[in-house]
């Protein structure tokens, strides 16, 4: 079972990803540059969408690509707080 | 002791102390759930949301004390018996609020400790919780309803050791802190059922004050 810390920071490590491609990136290279198994990065793909921190835009060439949301921007900017406060109270 | 209703009223100058007090640790433990559940709405993180589910359910539950100890002195005060009137409400919602806010303090420890993943559905938390408080209201007994709570909490705390990741770090001081919260809720309904002097309850105030006063500082540090 994946600890909760490392999947917070799996999380982290695909918003900032997206957020360092111009926050445009399409799914093939976030889940080469992401450097976990496809299976888990569906996984985490889909939970991405779900709480929608990404969406999913489709441009004129029909070609998906990935941008972070207002919540995905906001879970960036407030991570190192959401550590702290999870590893404080160790929940 | 005398558990059977009905409880024993503050004196007339003390209820200014318990409407402080009652006041403070609702506001308190509001403030910690409405900032923790910003985490929550952001990461979904179970542990989090049992977290500030502890300091909601708990600030009900005090916030049905201090009515309860209103209505004891409601005679006095408007010369409308209220206790008699609320009664049967009052207690079951308060063995409802507070029992719901210990189960989500035992998960609140246990999660990250155990071994397995426990997170059983929501609505297996409440209808336990009703179940509870409907038992706890056919004794109308405030003694009771802490000895079951009593127990709830000693049956989690062993099969917390039982299935614990690592032994040494499963009672932390954290958890213990959590646990203190259980400890004042019981004692303030001790304080109900028996008189204390005075001064004994207003130490007994303080340092459950103290203690939500804790919680509240450590997030509002972390989360202002």
């Amino acid at each position: 079972m994946v600890k909760k810390r490392d999947r917070l920071e799996i999380i982290f490590t695909i918003l900032k990803i997206i957020q360092d491609h111009d926050n445009s990136i399409k799914p093939t290279p976030l889940l080469r540059y992401t450097n976990i198994s496809s299976q888990s990065f569906a996984e985490y793909y889909k939970e991405l969408l779900d709480k929608g921190f990404i969406r999913e835009i489709v441009d004129k060439k029909e070609r998906k690509h990935v941008s972070l949301t207002d919540k995905g921007f906001a879970f960036l900017s407030k991570y190192r707080v959401i550590l702290g406060f999870i590893e404080e109270f160790e929940l | 002791m005398r558990s059977k209703i009905p409880f024993h009223g503050p004196a007339l100058e003390f209820l200014g102390i318990e409407l402080i007090y009652f006041i403070a640790i609702v506001a308190m433990s509001l403030y910690i759930y409405f900032k923790s559940r910003e985490i929550f709405n952001l990461t979904k993180h179970k542990g989090v949301d049992y977290f500030s589910n502890i300091f909601l359910f708990f600030s009900l539950a005090y916030l049905l004390r201090l009515f309860a100890i209103f209505s004891m002195m409601s005679h006095e005060i408007i010369g409308i018996d209220i206790l008699r009137l609320t009664f049967g409400l009052d207690f079951l919602l308060m063995g409802y609020f507070s029992t719901v806010a210990i189960i989500y303090l035992i998960l609140s420890s246990m999660h990250g400790a155990i071994k397995k993943k426990f997170e059983p559905p929501e609505s297996l938390i409440h209808v336990s919780a009703i179940v509870f408080s409907l038992f706890v209201l056919m004794t109308q007994s405030s003694a009771v309803m802490l000895m079951a709570q009593v127990l709830i909490i000693l049956i989690s705390a062993v099969l917390m050791l039982i299935m614990s990741k690592e032994k040494s770090k499963t009672f932390t001081i954290n958890k213990f802190s959590f646990f203190l919260l259980f400890g004042f809720w019981a004692l303030s309904t001790i304080v109900l059922m028996v008189e204390l002097p005075f001064i004994a309850k207003l130490l007994l105030y303080a340092i459950s004050a103290a203690v939500f006063t804790s919680f509240f500082l450590r997030v509002r540090r972390r989360l202002a």
